[in-house]
């Protein structure tokens, strides 16, 4: 019953982020230079006159604020986030197709920091002091220091233009192989670096705070009653320790998925990958603000969808979570 | 103050090393005008010639243009942006965070909510969302930065002060018939400043790569020359000019590194280990 | 029957370099027979919580162990590594430590942790393990086994959670058993049932006991054989009839002189009546918690209806448990909370209704003592001086004012220039009531002043209040949980069960015939009180068992 509390409470919440991330884009429209419906068309004023009255009558930007806002609200509910004046289809048709793109390369990262960064905080945690541990903190250090777009573009200057071994550009080979075996390697090659990339910067953020729980766990009460059962070492790292140590990277994790996708932009944009932070990156030169606050509103979208998942693994992962409630 | 400087790694060479790096960047900003009177924008010899050929040091650019003089000049703007896009949302951060910790109750709650939305919305995109909105400038992007730097700082401080709001001493203080004003300036900031002012350290670092980042993308301020935008300028000549890239984002990562070493060398300062708790 | 359980000789642990001393352990040497139980008594930093890690090789890093044998059941086991050790812990030595609320994961279920020391010494069976479980569940007497073993941890009371740690220390029988003031962290009633668990476990299994503890009153009731430690040697060793009757080291005499006895008188009555310091009518206060946005509210009733008034020159005291209550009244009659509904009388004013502006002038009359109110960076000086000059001293006058408090409470005035951590435990306490002394109360509340010192101290802290009590006319509401404590100081007391007061009077008179069932049950949970409980010599039980 408690977890059922918490459950309504966490949807509730999310819902009144989403609305309250819907007004912000509302306001963000308004604030943006030019007539509000030059803005929705994305052309900075060269639409026709007649496509801007359309536009005019269908967001009712003559109504009152308040009905402006009701009106937007109604169309973010069916996610119609308008017409791409440039490619003359909906917004909404375009991120849909972009979208899988994007989550290709940052859930593969999301994961492989995740469960990587997990491993090796723990061995650095478990080694303290020694060699290991401090090699992995001023590692951890150095990548957390490095901006994103430099990694990239250095990984794409040593594995692609002096190594030759993975591509540089794009999600496929432009005439190569298009089904079966030799098509899924060709995929992979491509997410290589990409994902490389993505991965560096968040397993060291990962391995830092796993070694940081794991050092505080392991000098808690309970661990020094499993000793006095005479457990063992292994199964007290594993059982005992790990479960209680990762709660905290677990709530990180949540956190940080929207630093994720917003890393997606530099990403794609390095490695022309035809997803969601490319087309943010086309919207920016061409002030395409439709598209771009769109974008905007989807990616806010998904991180709170991916901080529901969190909560709901830490009512599976925590029993003190739904009985708090 | 004297203890805490007393307290910092001067010997060790990692701690030297970043102190020597920032010093050389700080340099290199109050320098610029000076060692290059032209500006960054002037060009000054072939496109992209090599590191230590004909007299440039770090080569030239796409046009023509010194490296050496755009990481000169880059580093104004990376340490204007640095500090100010880190005051501003301190400050800001702190007011929120001390009022919410303080007071609690409903005002903690609504700022709560607040700072939760931001939180939520991913931040590069934000500010370049803002950036692109207010037309890229200097100043829309130290707003940019700004707006999204300041949940983390509010959400710090708050902590804080629901901790130390319970302490006994503060308790003691309230007995004693101080104002809340008192309270909070002499008794709960000087003690929770250990971790904010390492916050703040961080922050920097953080301002200074996002900077870099708009300006990769292409949003930077178009009247002056980051580093940024050195990097995302000359992407595509990648293959053959590598070092047009190269250089400048190093000049990102080492200041950004040191500032962090520097980071970290504070919070040990601070927060000394305890000694060995007695036994019983 | 009669060969030793365990046996130490010349045990030895190295502090660290910068440890205040060599060693935290030297040259301790004890035996323990099966069915025995030896108590190790001293204050902190005694080193008795060294030895009992050291016998199970759980001493941290920083210690070392450098010299000496311990021999369980004959065998020597000091010179095992971890594997060894793993083998024989909880199989054939066990411990129990003191903080139940931590001691168990979190995370996993009752039942799971208990099992997990038979499965991990290769019992195999489940239902073997279960039976086993249910057993040792009946015999720590936990409530609904079935329940508690799917519950986890942060469902089961402090004292529950003890026995769960009683039940998997003696899942496989060993033969010795070292508790580490287990006790220490939980109520007096709680911890009557727990040695009482304790004994009938050990008669059971006949498990040899090596019971570390401060409390005399605790050695009275369960030792055969005492051991006194001080600074990380043993001082005195005997049995424990003879070392408590008659005490040979003047360190063990002054410890056992320190404990406050019960039937002590606090002193001569006061006269009656005197003017009313203090007068508390009604007062109420409840806690509304509600976590989440659908949760349910738990609705906490501290304080109910209590009716109190203490004499001018009266020490009352308010005795209670955790959960009574106490706190919270002690935090609202000086205001640091705002009560509900009722009325709270100083000097005629009444404290309870007015609004934080009101309330700031008149608050010098009413003053805490608390354990630690210091600034860490602030000097003691800077302290005193900041609530004197709040009366409109100037910085000179403040200095001497100042000066002169730490003189009150026996400190001399280089003390001003130090920072708190700088000061032992009972040194902070006076400057605590130095502090509390500062704006010339009408009425002190001291909540729990005592209760983290070690025994000695605490009666020093006990003569300073009564000392200042008597020069000074001060008026005080003493609020502890040990009865002992408020009978050695207190003129009247009051007792609180669950927010209301369910006993009032003279603490000889209560004690003598308590009137209410809780202050009974209080009274009996005492350790040593009742002599009927106190542990016969081991050889005078076997007698009675062949006898029978």
């Amino acid at each position: 019953m408690c977890a059922f509390r918490y459950v309504l409470g966490r949807l509730v919440k999310a819902f009144l982020i989403v609305l309250a991330v819907a007004i912000l884009n509302f306001l963000l429209i308004r604030v943006a230079p030019g007539d509000p419906a030059t803005v929705i068309a994305g052309q900075s004023g060269d639409a026709d006159a007649t496509y801007l009255a359309q536009l005019r009558s269908d967001f009712g930007l003559d109504e009152p604020l308040p009905v402006q806002l009701g009106i937007y609200l109604q169309k973010l509910a069916v996610l119609d986030f308008g017409m791409s004046y440039r490619e003359r289809r909906p917004v909404a048709d375009i991120i849909w197709e972009r979208l899988p793109s994007t989550l290709e390369i940052t859930a593969t990262a999301f994961l492989l920091a995740l469960a990587a960064g997990v491993l090796l905080g723990t061995l650095a945690a478990v080694n303290r002091g020694g060699v290991w541990d401090r090699v992995s903190t001023a590692v951890s250090l150095i990548f957390y220091a490095t901006p994103l777009f430099w990694v990239g573009l250095l990984l794409v200057l040593v594995f692609s233009v002096e190594l030759n071994w993975l591509p540089a550009f794009g999600r496929t080979t432009i005439g190569g192989p298009e089904s079966g075996f030799p098509a899924l390697l060709d995929r992979l090659r491509h997410l290589v670096l990409p994902v490389l990339t993505l991965t560096l910067f968040y397993l060291a953020l990962y391995a830092r705070m796993t070694r940081a729980s794991m050092v505080e766990t392991l000098d808690m009460d309970f661990i020094k009653t499993a000793r006095a059962k005479g457990v063992g070492r292994r199964r007290i790292l594993f059982v005992h320790a790990l479960r209680n140590a990762v709660l905290p990277i677990v709530t990180l994790a949540g956190v940080q998925v929207g630093q994720l996708l917003s890393g997606a932009i530099i990403i794609e944009t390095i490695f022309g990958w035809p997803g969601l932070g490319l087309l943010a990156f086309n919207a920016v030169l061409q002030r395409d603000y439709n598209t771009l606050l769109a974008v905007f509103f989807v990616t806010s979208l998904l991180v709170v969808v991916a901080n529901l998942i969190v909560d709901g693994l830490y009512l599976l992962i925590d029993p003190r979570t739904g009985a708090r409630a | 103050m004297r203890r805490l400087a007393a307290r910092l790694p001067r010997r060790d060479i990692v701690f030297v090393a970043s102190a020597a790096i920032l010093l050389v960047v700080v340099a290199m900003a109050l320098s610029a005008p000076l060692v290059f009177p032209g500006g960054p924008w002037e060009v000054v010899g072939p496109p992209m010639a090599r590191p230590l050929s004909d007299g440039f040091l770090l080569g030239t650019d796409t046009i023509g243009r010194s490296l050496l003089s755009g990481i000169f000049y880059g580093a104004r703007v990376s340490l204007l942006v640095g500090i100010v896009a880190t005051a501003l949302p301190f400050l800001l951060g702190m007011l929120v965070g001390a009022v919410a910790g303080y007071y609690g109750g409903v005002v903690d709650d609504a700022l709560m909510r607040l700072t939760e939305l931001f939180q939520t919305v991913p931040h590069f995109m934000l500010a370049l969302v803002l950036v692109a909105i207010l037309t890229p400038s200097i100043g829309s992007i130290i707003i940019a930065i700004s707006v999204v730097s300041w949940p983390p700082v509010a959400r710090l401080v708050r902590g804080e002060f629901l901790t130390l709001r319970n302490r006994e001493f503060v308790e003691a203080a309230v007995l004693s018939g101080r104002g809340d004003a008192s309270i909070i300036l002499r008794e709960i900031l000087p003690n929770a400043l250990g971790p904010i002012v390492v916050m703040a350290s961080l922050m920097v670092a953080t301002a200074i790569l996002l900077e870099a980042a708009i300006s990769f993308i292409g949003l930077g301020d178009p009247n002056l020359m980051s580093w940024g935008y050195m990097v995302g300028a000359s992407r595509t000549v990648l293959r053959t000019a590598w070092w047009v890239s190269v250089m400048p984002g190093l000049a990102v990562f080492l200041t950004v590194l040191a500032i962090n070493f520097l980071g970290e060398a504070l919070n040990e300062a601070l927060n000394p280990r305890s000694a060995l708790g007695t036994m019983r | 029957m009669t060969a030793d359980a365990l046996r130490v000789e010349g045990l030895t642990v190295a502090l660290p370099a910068s440890g205040q001393r060599a060693h935290a352990a030297e040259d301790i040497s004890f035996s323990l027979r099966r069915g025995e139980t030896l108590c190790m008594v001293g204050e902190s930093g005694s080193g008795k919580s060294v030895v009992a890690h050291a016998v199970m090789g759980l001493l941290p890093a920083s210690l070392r162990l450098t010299a000496g044998r311990i021999l369980l059941e004959g065998e020597e086991i000091q010179g095992l590594g971890e594997a060894g050790f793993r083998r024989i812990r909880s199989c054939r030595l066990s411990m129990i430590f003191q903080e139940p609320m931590t001691a168990l994961n979190p995370l996993m279920r009752i039942g799971d942790q208990i099992s997990e020391v038979m499965r991990v010494h290769g019992v195999g069976d489940r239902r073997a393990i279960r039976d086993r479980m249910f057993e040792l569940a009946e015999q720590v007497r936990l409530p609904d086994p079935a329940t508690i073993l799917r519950a986890y941890p942060m469902q089961l009371s402090g004292g529950q959670r003890q026995r769960v740690m009683i039940a998997m220390a003696l899942a496989l029988k060993p033969a010795v058993l070292i508790a580490d003031e287990p006790t220490t962290a939980l109520d007096v009633t709680t911890q009557a049932q727990i040695l009482a668990i304790i004994r009938e476990m050990q008669e059971t299994y006949g498990t040899g006991v090596l019971f570390v503890t401060h409390d005399f009153g605790v050695v009275s009731e369960i030792a055969d054989r005492v051991m006194v430690m001080e600074k990380g040697k043993a001082v005195e060793e005997g049995l424990a009839a003879d070392v408590l009757t008659r005490p040979v080291h003047p360190y063990t005499r002054r410890l056992i002189a320190a404990v406050p006895a019960l039937a002590a008188d606090a002193g001569p009555a006061l006269e009656e009546p005197r003017p009313a310091a203090l007068e508390v009518k009604g007062l109420s206060k409840r806690f509304v918690r509600r976590s989440g946005l659908f949760s349910r509210r738990t609705v906490v009733e501290a304080v109910r209806g209590v009716d109190l008034t203490v004499g001018r020159g009266e020490i009352f005291g308010i005795i209670g448990e955790s959960g009574s209550g106490k706190s919270t009244l002690g935090r609202l009659i000086v205001r640091l909370a705002r009560p509900d509904s009722g009325d709270i009388l100083v000097d005629d004013v009444n404290l309870a209704r007015l609004d934080d502006r009101a309330l700031r002038p008149l608050r010098r009359n009413v003053q805490m003592i608390f354990q630690d109110p210091f600034n860490p960076r602030q000097t003691i000086g800077t302290i005193l001086g900041t609530v004197l000059s709040l009366g409109g001293s100037d910085a000179a006058a403040a200095r001497q004012e100042a000066t002169r408090l730490l003189d009150l409470v026996g400190l001399d005035a280089g003390a001003l220039d130090r920072f708190p951590h700088e000061f032992s435990g009972g040194q902070r306490q006076r400057i605590s009531l130095a502090r509390a002394l500062a704006t010339e109360p009408r009425l002190l509340i001291a909540d729990e002043a005592v209760s983290a010192l070690d025994v000695v101290i605490q009666a020093q802290i006990l003569d300073l209040l009564a000392d200042l009590r008597r020069r000074l006319g001060l008026t005080v509401l003493f609020i502890t949980h040990d009865l002992r404590v408020a009978g050695r100081i207190c003129d009247r007391v009051a007792v609180m069960l669950r927010g209301e007061i369910v006993e009032q009077g003279r603490p000889a008179e209560i004690f003598a015939a308590p009137r209410h069932p809780y202050t009974a049950s209080l009274i009996a949970s005492i350790p040593g009180w009742d002599p009927e409980r106190r542990r016969q010599p081991v050889e005078q039980r076997q007698r009675k068992e062949t006898a029978r």
